[in-house]
């Protein structure tokens, strides 16, 4: 008797311990120039979660760009890598963007001194 | 009537559209100098999904000939692409321009790029939307 449901209960276990990891996929990365001064990192991320994978519109996306603003005001975020995933749980699909980067404040530009001054004239 | 009946209940939820995202692009943010103030540009293509439009007309005329012509056609689009096929692969070239038109200052930061669709059934939307910041002042 225990001979035959083990292998069935162990069957299902594997495949729901499967199903609960996820299928994830990426499905586009990109990263801009990274800065020298890497002392504030940064980090935003919005994801969408639909029934069956069927969303009906893309606008999850958009607060991210004010997230990273947020957290870096009067600053110039750089070195910026964005990752797009998308993890499928059998019959739920959640689409996530994170973004990672780097708050720098570069420091007011130097007024011409007088000689570089002098050079411009002649 | 009741002929169309089971045809238009089979495809009613894709009339809904089912919104798809490709790719996402984050550019640097510049908050430093000046005021920002937003923009964002959309352009779009329809795309044609040839398998569903084989499938639609082979039910449509009940005969699978249609479907026999798609599967022909299949091939010769076949290749990495993002979205479905669309008439005019260079309807996103006027982003770079019209983002000039937005911004006239040329001074631009934050620029989100997005390639996405909208898909509903055998036609979709093959969008390009980019987001951004011009910096005024």
């Amino acid at each position: 008797m225990t001979k035959n449901i083990l292998p069935g209960t162990f069957l299902s276990s594997a495949i729901g311990l499967a199903a609960l990891t996820g299928c994830t996929s990426l499905q586009s990365v990109s990263v801009t120039q990274i800065p020298s001064d890497r002392s504030r990192p940064l980090h935003a991320e919005v994801s969408n979660t639909a029934l069956l994978g069927i969303h009906f519109s893309n606008d999850f996306i958009e607060p991210l760009t004010a997230e990273l603003m947020r957290q870096c005001p009067r600053g110039r975020v750089t070195g910026i890598l964005t990752k797009q995933e998308a993890s499928l749980y059998i019959i739920v699909q959640t689409r996530r963007v994170v973004a990672t980067g780097f708050c720098v404040y570069d420091p007011p530009p130097a007024p011409p001194s007088d000689a570089t001054a002098m050079q411009e004239i002649h | 009537m009741q002929r169309f009946l089971p045809l238009f209940l089979g495809f009613a939820p894709s009339l809904v559209g089912c919104a798809t995202l490709h790719r996402a692009q984050l550019d640097e943010i510049d908050g430093q100098y000046g005021r920002l103030v937003p923009f964002e540009i959309h352009v779009s293509e329809m795309g044609v999904n040839t398998k569903a439009v084989g499938q639609i007309a082979s039910i449509a005329m009940k005969s699978a000939r249609s479907s026999q012509i798609a599967s022909l056609v299949a091939p010769f689009q076949y290749g990495p692409k993002t979205g479905n096929v669309v008439y005019d692969d260079q309807f996103a070239d006027v982003v770079a321009t019209t983002i000039l038109e937005r911004c006239p200052t040329a001074r631009v930061t934050g620029l989100m790029s997005l390639r996405e669709s909208t898909n509903y059934y055998a036609v979709s939307s093959e969008y390009v939307t980019v987001r951004g910041y011009c910096i005024v002042d």
